[in-house]
């Protein structure tokens, strides 16, 4: 609940304006030509005037209430609105406007007199972030309408997440951590995943034996199972440039991320590369899934001179042999050097390249075609460069979304998951 | 309710001192009836509120000039300028109501918050026309004397008034 007291500056309304115009210019006509009747036109309006009174409230309260403050793009937020105008007042209007861009919705409310008011606003935000419920513009009319004051108040703030992704599969890295998850590795181990059969040695769990197997070959066999652990994954985010929308991409792609491998039960960690650079130690859990999203609010480009590196990262922000998913225009050349820093450090890297659009040439100039083709080609070239020493590169299509963009990065770490297979 | 429709209503009391002025002026100088009519019709637009209140006292001043040297009764100037007061608060009353649903409990505050002042302004209207059938020749010091008292009588009761 937030309580807002308002501070009120008057001038004359609207209403006094005109009745003090028309009482004026008639009056004035009057004197000034010598003529009653237009003296007697403007003693109703100066009458109403000179009577009004002038005991105005200093401030009025406002008090809104949302049922939360976290929800995802799409929810409705019903913000409960009460405005106090106090016990002296000739009326108060309250006009919620939101941001369109990030918004969808709007509130008005109103009350006469010294009566309370109250409203139910639903809204709708439409943009992830962190978000304030606001500007409310306030108008509020002294007790006999003769005088106005106008404020604005922000209603408080909600968090607003991306919405929730889930990927049929998950990239995973070539090597497992040792701790215990719901990924089928490549030894031998207590999983419930089939990994073969091998034959019997004393001491096996009899239990185990593959009938089958044995069948056919005549001696005893025992099912193998794949041992099941978890994986460590850090997801990086490129915040040095905003370019058509790529740090909304970015944002929603490893939100997206985070939330499938929290799901699956594995370790995940957040490095958002920019003037300030954040982090957040892997974690797992419900837990970490908040801490994520809120990480991932946090991010945004900073005008800064100081070029974004890993030096500046603890340790435990980057555990040896995770998974690094990093989100990134591959605009800013101090972000693929860190790339390949962390290729070079033995993390299995993949990068999802989410910028969309191209450069757009001036109409009529005959060099621009050209500098696209050469932008083209340099950004092939790079693409190229990263492959080369063993990162994946994934453009982020027109038609994606964070769940294709994951089962995409998939498929192209294991191939034998094109076919569908789990 | 819809802001145009609440300026056509608003409108309604201009359009009545326009009547009342339009049947005391003399035949050639119909010309202001209609400018003062146009003051009241561009009101229905929320833009133009202020702008017809201006062309409407203007019109209003040309009409009771060029009325002749007998000039405007003092019973039909009274009526006039409660018309016009009423049509400055229609105006107001509009602009609070357009656009928020409850209109009828908003109208309902905004009388009661304005009841003591429009009280003072019709109470001056009425000594106005009260003055004008006391059978002696208009004069101006007379036209003022009743609704000056009435002014100060009613600033005096609403400063002793307290506050709810």
């Amino acid at each position: 609940m937030t309580d807002v007291r308002v501070p009120l500056s008057w001038r004359p309304s609207r209403l006094a304006s005109r009745l003090a115009t028309v009482g004026a210019l008639a009056a004035a006509a009057g004197l000034i030509l010598g003529r009653p009747e237009l003296v007697v036109v403007a003693v109703p309006s100066l009458a109403l005037l000179a009577a009004g009174r002038r005991g105005r409230p200093g401030a009025l309260t406002v008090t809104a209430t949302t049922p939360g403050d976290r929800y995802v793009e799409g929810d409705t937020v019903d913000v409960h609105v009460g405005i106090d105008p106090g016990p002296a007042s000739g009326g108060v209007r309250a006009e919620l406007t939101l941001p369109s861009t990030a918004w969808d919705g709007s509130g008005m409310v109103a009350t006469a007199g010294h009566r309370q008011a109250g409203a139910l606003w639903p809204v709708r935000p439409t943009r992830w972030g962190r978000r304030s419920l606001g500007p409310v513009r306030l108008t509020a009319w002294g007790p006999s309408r003769l005088d106005v004051a106008t404020g604005e108040v922000t209603l408080g703030r909600v968090d607003v997440h991306p919405p929730p992704a889930s990927a049929r599969h998950l990239p995973l890295p070539p090597r497992l951590v040792q701790r215990l998850g719901l990924h089928a590795g490549r030894t031998e181990g207590a999983g419930v995943e089939f990994a073969g059969v091998r034959p019997y040695q004393p001491g096996d769990a009899v239990r185990r034996i593959h009938w089958p197997a044995t069948a056919r070959r005549g001696r005893l066999h025992l099912t193998r199972h794949a041992v099941e652990r978890a994986a460590d994954a850090v997801v990086v985010i490129d915040a040095t440039t905003d370019v058509a929308g790529t740090l909304d991409l970015a944002v929603r792609g490893a939100a997206g991320a985070a939330q499938t491998y929290l799901a699956a039960g594995d370790r995940v960690g957040v490095v958002a590369l920019g003037g300030i650079v954040r982090w957040l130690p892997p974690g797992t859990g419900s837990r970490q899934v908040h801490r994520v999203v809120e990480t991932v609010l946090d991010v945004r480009v900073d005008d800064s001179y100081v070029a974004p590196d890993l030096a500046r990262l603890p340790r435990r922000a980057l555990p040896p042999g995770a998974l690094v998913v990093a989100f990134t225009p591959l605009l800013d050349p101090a972000v693929t050097e860190i790339l390949r820093d962390l290729r070079e450090r033995g993390h299995p890297t993949v990068v999802v390249d989410v910028l969309r659009a191209e450069p757009d040439p001036p109409p009529g100039t005959r060099a621009g075609p050209e500098a696209v083709r050469l932008w083209r080609l340099e950004r092939g070239a790079l693409r190229h460069e990263l492959a080369a020493i063993g990162i994946t590169v994934v453009p982020w299509g027109p038609e994606d979304d964070a769940i294709s963009v994951l089962d995409r990065i998939s498929v192209r770490l294991n191939p034998q998951l094109a076919g569908g297979v789990r | 309710m819809n802001p145009l429709l609440a300026g056509l209503l608003a409108a309604l009391p201009g359009a009545g001192v326009v009547v009342l002025a339009g049947a005391h002026v003399p035949a050639d100088a119909r010309l202001w009836v209609w400018i003062a009519a146009c003051g009241v019709v561009v009101a229905v637009h929320p833009a133009l509120r202020w702008a017809s209140s201006v062309a409407l006292v203007a019109a209003l001043v040309a009409i009771i000039l060029r009325a002749g040297v007998s000039g405007l009764p003092l019973g039909a100037a009274a009526v006039l300028g409660v018309l016009m007061l009423v049509y400055l608060l229609a105006l107001d009353l509009a602009e609070f109501i357009e656009r928020i649903h409850g209109s009828t409990r908003l109208a309902l505050g905004w009388a009661e918050a304005l009841a003591v002042p429009v009280a003072a302004g019709l109470g001056a209207g009425a000594l106005a026309l009260l003055v004008a059938a006391v059978p002696v020749s208009p004069s101006l010091p007379l036209a003022l004397a009743g609704p000056v008292a009435v002014v100060s009588l009613a600033v005096i009761a609403m400063r002793s008034r307290p506050a709810r």
